[in-house]
């Protein structure tokens, strides 16, 4: 069945809206490297060291860290961050969605730019039984609102309206119709070789162009737009990988202790009885493109294993920084971020290029602190 | 391509020096712009061809290309290695690419001399086969040997 629908046309696909669960009814094959299944267990306590480096600063420079700043009872414990620095740094909220980050300014005169931010953590790994909704803590109005709502990355009518209608046809539950987005989302987000053209970077313009094969951010950010197309309160959470899978995915969690380029975001939703469920796409399509020998079908054992866990359960070896979304950078003039996920910096009131080694240089670490 | 009708949003967009640019500073001629990323694939194999174009044509078009959410040095620096001889803007926050309704890169509007859409090509096109007519402005298929 996924090879059938491997050879439509990929706007074919779209038009008839393919969300089939291919779950059901594929032989079980043991995962060469153990069970994949995250259960909440004991709590590990992480240290997260992020040290940004600005070269060539000229007149006013300044930057922001992201730091983890969500807290949730179940699994994940957020506490203050420290930081030395040759600027004035000092802990910012953004209003709308409490994001925590590290702002700081150095002086126009300032040599060498430099900040260290330190971050303690707790995790532990998530699993919603959903088949047993319980008293799962009802969401506000306002949470409501805010979750249901479009941003400038993810619209919600037009386009994307149209194929959450088309996914979840058939679907009489909001559980069935979260779970029949997310297999669609796994099906649909593959890069397909013979589509050239890009989006402008939000989900509308992935589905037009037919460009489905992004990063995390824009997977899980077309999970969170059908869903709340479809009337289910979901959100992005964007965070960064810190230690190795204990499953043996490879392609699932931090290879080093130096995890710079770990950002990984992820995605919920909210069902009404559960709360929020976390899931994740974007990883399902990372297992069948990384996970050795890579290039996985989807119907590799690997690949199903994955696709069975990640509705509903998280291997929480990774922090959550934030839920935002439009996110203006305090004190900058430059354009808001569609989120915020890696450290930022301006110098001369000219946005640096996060991606640019040479000019704006930052590492972070990650290190256990759990006792053995 | 499909021909376009409403006239387009006007904007003023900086470009990689800083200089505000108005599109209206291309009103007399023929006027490609050409919306595009540099970590687009085939927007950066066909920002050659558009200066090509604009070298066969300069008597009877500009050409003018728009960055779509890309930070400044990225630009500058995929321009210093791959430069070209018409103005490069910086719509940063997407604020123009939207309001052109622009949903793929590259896409390139040909306006005429009056600024009213002749054509849009939503796809990466072969600037190196078309030359701009002189009497009409128009865009004709080049007869290659």
């Amino acid at each position: 069945m996924g090879e059938a629908i491997m050879n439509f046309n990929r706007r074919d696909i779209l038009k008839a809206g393919a969300a089939v669960s291919l779950v059901a009814g594929l032989p079980r094959h043991g995962v060469a490297q153990g069970a994949f299944s995250p259960q909440p267990g004991a709590w590990r306590e992480f240290q997260i060291v992020t040290r940004l480096e600005i070269a060539n600063a000229k007149g006013k420079t300044q930057a922001w860290i992201p730091v983890s700043s969500v807290n949730e009872k179940d699994w994940v414990k957020s506490s203050a961050s420290q930081w030395t620095t040759n600027g004035k740094a000092g802990a910012k909220r953004d209003p709308k969605y409490a994001a925590g980050l590290v702002h700081v300014e150095w002086a126009d005169e300032q040599a060498a730019p430099v900040i260290e931010v330190t971050s303690n953590i707790k995790v532990r790994d998530r699993a919603i039984d959903l088949s047993k909704p319980g008293n799962a803590e009802a969401l506000s109005a306002a949470e409501r609102k805010l979750y249901l709502g479009a941003t400038e990355l993810i619209p919600t009518g037009g386009i994307v309206k149209e194929t959450s209608d088309r996914a979840v046809k058939g679907a009489k539950s909001d559980l069935e119709k979260a779970r029949a987005i997310y297999e669609w989302v796994v099906e649909n987000t593959f890069r397909d070789a013979k589509v050239r053209g890009c989006g402008i970077g939000d989900i509308a313009s992935m589905l037009k162009t037919g460009n489905m094969g992004g990063k995390c951010a824009d997977i899980n950010a077309l999970y969170v737009g059908l869903a709340r197309a479809a009337g289910l309160p979901a959100r992005d959470v964007y965070g960064l990988r810190i230690a190795p899978s204990k499953f043996g995915y490879k392609s699932l969690g931090a290879g080093s202790a130096v995890i710079s380029k770990a950002q990984h975001c992820r995605s919920e939703v909210y069902l009404a009885g559960l709360g929020w469920v976390p899931v994740d796409p974007a990883d399902v399509r990372k297992v069948a493109l990384e996970e050795p020998p890579a290039n996985l079908t989807i119907d590799d054992p690997k690949v199903v294993a994955a696709r069975k866990v990640l509705f509903g359960s998280w291997e929480t070896n990774w922090l959550a920084y934030n839920f935002a979304h439009d996110v203006a950078l305090p004190g900058s003039s430059g354009p808001k971020l569609g989120f915020l996920m890696y450290p930022q910096a301006e110098t001369a009131s000219v946005r640096l290029d996060c991606l640019d080694p040479d000019n704006f240089k930052y590492t972070i670490t990650s290190k256990e602190l759990t006792a053995a | 391509m499909r021909i376009d009708g409403p006239a387009k949003p006007d904007f003023h967009l900086q470009d990689i020096d800083g200089r505000n640019v108005p599109l209206k500073a291309f009103k007399g001629r023929t006027v490609l712009v050409h919306f595009f990323a540099t970590s687009c694939e085939p927007c950066r194999e066909e920002l050659p061809a558009l200066n090509r174009f604009l070298s066969r044509s300069a008597a009877n078009a500009s050409v003018v290309a728009i960055s779509v959410a890309e930070v400044d040095p990225r630009v500058k620096r995929f321009l210093q290695q791959s430069p070209v001889n018409f103005p490069v803007l910086l719509d940063r926050d997407r604020t123009i690419a939207k309001s052109w309704k622009i949903s793929t890169l590259p896409t390139t509007y040909i306006l005429d001399a009056n600024m009213k859409p002749m054509l849009v090509v939503e796809a990466d096109f072969p600037w190196d086969k078309v030359d701009v007519e002189s009497a009409t402005g128009k865009l004709i298929m080049r007869k290659v040997r």
